[in-house]
């Protein structure tokens, strides 16, 4: 008995000191495997980012988009977003148009936008994007300062991607900032529509290429819920309406062509804000 | 009693050294904290996007792409955090992904010292994407390493 605890304990002490000893060895030791360094596996997956909403605004704004009140989605429709899915498309959608009035100095809305911001991401378990943290009073603190509050919903930005990240909903990051991107472009596009500003197309037609990372980052993450494979069909769907934009052909030619040297008729661009109209649509309206 | 003892001081070994060994597992990649470090780094430029790639080395050299969006005209500064590797993961920046034969390098961290652990790097001409390829070395490991990648605008 005596010599069987003795070898027992030795062997706990031996597994103590494994589980505790640090197996990452510094860079310039040999590997313990044998390894081949001269064949590259290339990892299927594909990664990308997205810009972030205040950034999606920040552009349009460049190209003089001004405020037309009634654009923005209503706040009291967020009531009626029922799955994450819609709560997580929508967080976005409110985030575009919290930008869009930050930008344009409208602070009634921009803090009814960020009021229901922090409640659809209360709905989606990232509430701690402002429970830890003092951004929803700095907000509200500083509403009178377009710069202070521009570094306000950069730090939201940084804390969401945080959240995201330690909560393992990294599903959710395409799918707010899709929401996010398809309400910039509506805005966008009804502001060309209204008012005849034609600064506005180039912008409009450079943000599409945005759109195909969008796809990338969803299908890469179109296995963490059963709405997500709808959502890519959906934006796939504009996708193949602006590969087959007549205007195309002088990009396909001249890849260097700047957006704004590029001529496009005004057919073009009504049939393409429709369908940005149709899909932004269906998003707010759960 | 003996019996009593003979089960105890083992189970209670193997559990301090199971905690132990999830601590350290857990604390292998503390993305949070690196990503503040490489805020800084950011500064004065915006926070616009980042990435965290978890890094599992292999018995063959991985090669990884991440697609970046950018728009034309703005300035960017891209910054990159290798503190929580154990390895020299070479970065490298395209204009073009890495299935296109004509691409061209932008910036690649192959000459930088081994010691530095941000590496920043701001691209003079942005049109529509950057392609960040992480090349990892031969190796093998436990657990996943972290490597930050973040950025800003201006």
């Amino acid at each position: 008995m005596n010599r069987s605890f003795v070898i027992l304990l030795c062997a706990s002490w031996m597994l103590f000191f494994s589980a505790c000893s640090n197996d990452n060895p510094p860079a310039d030791n040999q590997d313990s495997l044998p390894t081949d360094s001269t064949a590259t596996v290339e990892v299927p997956e594909r990664n990308t980012t997205l810009p972030s909403p205040l950034h999606v605004a920040a552009m349009f704004k460049s190209s003089g988009m001004k405020f037309i009140p009634g654009l923005i989605n209503p706040t009291a429709k967020a009531a009626s977003y029922s799955t994450s899915i819609q709560r997580a498309q929508n967080m976005g959608v409110y985030s575009a148009d919290m930008a869009y009035c930050v930008l344009n100095k409208q602070s009634n809305d921009a803090q009814q936008d960020m009021k229901t911001i922090r409640e659809l991401a209360n709905q989606i378990n990232l509430g701690k994007i402002f429970d830890n943290t003092a951004l929803y009073d700095r907000f509200n603190n500083n509403l009178g300062s377009e710069d202070s509050l521009r570094r306000i919903i950069a730090d939201i930005q940084f804390e969401t991607d945080q959240q995201l990240e330690a909560n393992q909903q990294n599903h959710l990051y395409g799918v707010i900032f899709s929401g996010a991107w398809i309400e910039s472009m509506y805005i966008g596009a009804q502001v060309y529509k209204k008012e005849g500003n034609q600064n506005i197309v180039p912008t409009l037609l450079e943000q599409m290429n945005v759109l195909k990372s969008i796809v990338t980052e969803l299908e890469a993450q179109q296995a963490a819920d059963p709405a997500i494979p709808a959502l890519i069909t959906d934006l796939k769907a504009l996708q193949a309406h602006f590969d087959q934009m007549p205007f195309k052909k002088q990009l396909n030619d001249k890849p260097d062509l700047e957006f704004s040297e590029i001529k496009v008729t005004k057919e073009e661009m009504d049939a393409l804000v429709l369908k940005i109209e149709e899909l932004r649509n269906k998003i707010v309206n759960g | 009693m003996k019996r009593f003892i003979f089960i105890l001081i083992p189970a209670a070994v193997a559990f301090v050294a199971l905690t132990a060994a999830a601590i350290q597992t857990s604390e292998a990649c503390d993305a949070k904290e690196l990503k503040a470090q490489a805020k800084k780094a950011l500064d004065p430029f915006t926070y616009d996007s980042g990435k965290v790639t978890k890094i599992m080395y292999r018995p063959k050299t991985q090669l990884k792409e991440i697609e970046v969006p950018v728009f034309i005209g703005e300035k960017y500064r891209m910054v990159f955090n290798t503190e929580g590797l154990s390895r020299n993961v070479v970065i490298s920046i395209y204009n073009k992904d890495k299935e296109s034969k004509d691409r061209k390098p932008i910036y690649t961290t192959k000459q930088a010292p081994a010691a530095q652990r941000i590496h920043v790097f701001e691209p003079q001409q942005a049109k529509f994407k950057f392609y960040v390829d992480y090349e990892i070395p031969a190796a093998d490991s436990a657990s996943p390493e972290c490597l930050i990648f973040m950025l800003g605008y201006k």
